[in-house]
């Protein structure tokens, strides 16, 4: 087979500075006429950065991939397949997102996808990090209270009884009170996608049954709820299960009416969490 | 929260007196010295600057300060997020955008940089800010330019691109194309012409002595007197190095 050569540069972000300590967090090849890059999709610096600034992350990742995806823009940017193109990129990273500058790879893969997918795996991803973070709602916000170690917070409590006005009592998935001022109490509950409609409408039977004690105990709170995205039944499903599929779909429109928010996608639960540290943060204050 | 050094620290030290109540500061900047390969760095920078911003473009102020005896170019624009982080300065399609909407401040940018002799320009030395304005920077290769294999930096060159603009092309120009209205081109070229002598002669005085020599003081402003008032006739003289400019019947309008 022939050697085909391929030039390659890392993006890195520089957390402090100061220290100037590079994590490699993407990589962009050229190769077969062809420029492609791999970004982490949902980056998390190495050690303790609570303040990271993923909004500004996902920027950079915006940025990364319109100059390489978008249209090319003739007078404003070198040919995609140049040279030139890797040595712009690497002139218009600054500050914390950096890039090296073009290096040479040699492989006999003739897929410039391929011998991204390989860098990507060999240089960027982290090495005792096989899984990226959950697409699902539910499974994402688990994890951001860990990373975030909210679950350890002593105002933070996971499946607690809550004693209503009305004299009637709950059980929650995860609570806290918002602030001394108001004694606003802030109730999530989850409802995960577990593979079948029948055990997911019985979760969302559940929440309903929670949202109107809430609501009719008339309790100063606000209520969350974190949802996954369920699967339609195929076409030649049972009829029961798309009948189930139905009843679902309308139980999600009756939660809209009875709950504060509805989270529906990782980028939401990750800005709730976000939102619960901070609200945590003022509570120790 | 914040992870880098804050752009302006306030020193605590009392007032240093006057009705206004200048204090003193700590300010975060990007700088440049002149190097054996770059020797008119600092100068080219500051008299680049004060020119465009002159005559109306965006372009941030150049402040110049010595350390350890070394003469730097300051620039303060640096946008970061509340957190102290480095955000993207613009995609090519973003800055191309803008300059679909502002095609004039497109031909001003390649007016000036004939005028001071800037052959890089390229999406990297432009900034778009957070205002949605784009802003150029680096002009350490203009006026008496760099030691390249093929060019000598100092007067010699200000007399080359005097001769013959081509010369100035050893590097690409990436917008030499854009020029295309002949009403925006004599536009700035008026703005050009129209720079005060003793405004000039005041941006090459207030340069550091060890910056420029005399020679070189007099050269550079001979140069820039000679030239704007030929500025027009020059892009006519050149049309093709701009083939977007077209020529009509009976002349260049």
């Amino acid at each position: 087979m022939n050697e085909i050569p391929y030039l390659y540069q890392i993006i890195r972000y520089v957390s402090d500075l100061e220290r100037m300590e590079p994590q490699n967090i993407g990589v962009v090849v050229q190769g077969q006429g062809q420029t492609v890059a791999r970004l982490w999709k949902y980056f998390r610096p190495l050690g303790e950065k609570r303040d990271f600034d993923y909004l500004n992350f996902r920027k950079w990742r915006e940025f990364f991939e319109e100059e390489i995806n978008g249209a090319q823009v003739s007078m404003f940017q070198p040919s995609r397949n140049s040279p030139e193109f890797l040595a712009y990129l690497q002139s218009r990273c600054k500050s914390n997102y950096l890039m090296t500058r073009a290096l040479r790879f040699i492989s006999q893969v003739d897929r410039v996808e391929a011998v991204c997918d390989y860098l990507y795996d060999r240089l960027v991803k982290p090495q005792n990090d096989n899984q990226e973070p959950a697409l699902q709602p539910v499974q994402r916000f688990r994890e951001e209270l860990l990373v975030k170690k909210i679950d350890k917070h002593p105002r933070f409590k996971q499946d607690e009884y809550i004693h209503l006005p009305n004299g009637d009592s709950e059980l929650f998935k995860w609570q806290y009170e918002k602030n001394h001022g108001t004694n606003q109490r802030v109730i999530i509950e989850p409802i995960q996608w577990l593979n079948k409609i029948r055990i997911t409408q019985i979760e969302l039977e559940h929440v309903l049954r929670a949202a109107e004690k809430v609501r009719e105990s008339h309790l100063n709170a606000k209520f969350i709820v974190v949802m996954d995205e369920v699967q339609q039944p195929p076409r030649n499903a049972k009829s029961s299960a798309s009948q189930l599929y139905e009843n679902y779909m309308q139980g999600k429109e009756t939660l809209r009416n009875l709950t504060d928010e509805i989270v529906s996608s990782a980028d939401e639960s990750e800005e709730l969490a976000n939102r619960i540290e901070a609200d945590l943060k003022q509570l120790v204050a | 929260m914040r992870k880098l050094p804050p752009l302006i620290v306030e020193l605590p030290s009392d007032e240093l007196g006057g009705a206004s109540g200048a204090r003193l500061f700590h300010v975060l900047a990007v700088g440049k010295t002149n190097t054996p390969k770059y020797p008119y760095t600092v100068a080219n920078e500051k008299i680049a600057t004060e020119i465009g911003r002159a005559i109306g473009l965006r372009i941030p102020a150049v402040l110049l300060n010595r350390l350890t005896g070394e003469w730097y170019a300051f620039s303060t624009f640096i946008e970061r997020t509340d957190s102290g982080e480095g955000v993207p300065e613009g995609t090519a399609k973003q800055i191309q955008q803008y300059y679909e909407k502002n095609s004039s401040a497109l031909h001003g940018m390649v007016c000036f940089d004939l005028f001071v002799g800037n052959n890089d320009r390229k999406t990297d030395n432009l900034i778009l800010g957070e205002d949605g304005v784009v802003r150029l920077i680096d002009h350490a290769n203009a006026l008496f330019y760099r030691h390249t294999d093929v060019v000598r930096a100092g007067i010699e060159r200000l007399e080359s691109i005097e001769q013959d603009l081509s010369a100035m092309f050893d590097m690409k120009h990436w917008f030499l194309s854009a020029l295309t209205s002949w009403e925006y081109v004599d536009e700035w070229c008026d703005r050009i012409a129209n720079l005060p002598t003793y405004f000039l002669e005041s941006i090459i005085n207030n340069l550091p002595s060890e910056v420029l020599s005399s020679s070189e003081r007099a050269a550079v402003l001979q140069f820039l007197e000679r030239r704007k008032q030929v500025l027009g006739r020059v892009i006519r003289d050149n049309l093709s190095i701009f083939p977007g400019l077209k020529v009509v019947e009976g002349g260049t309008e």
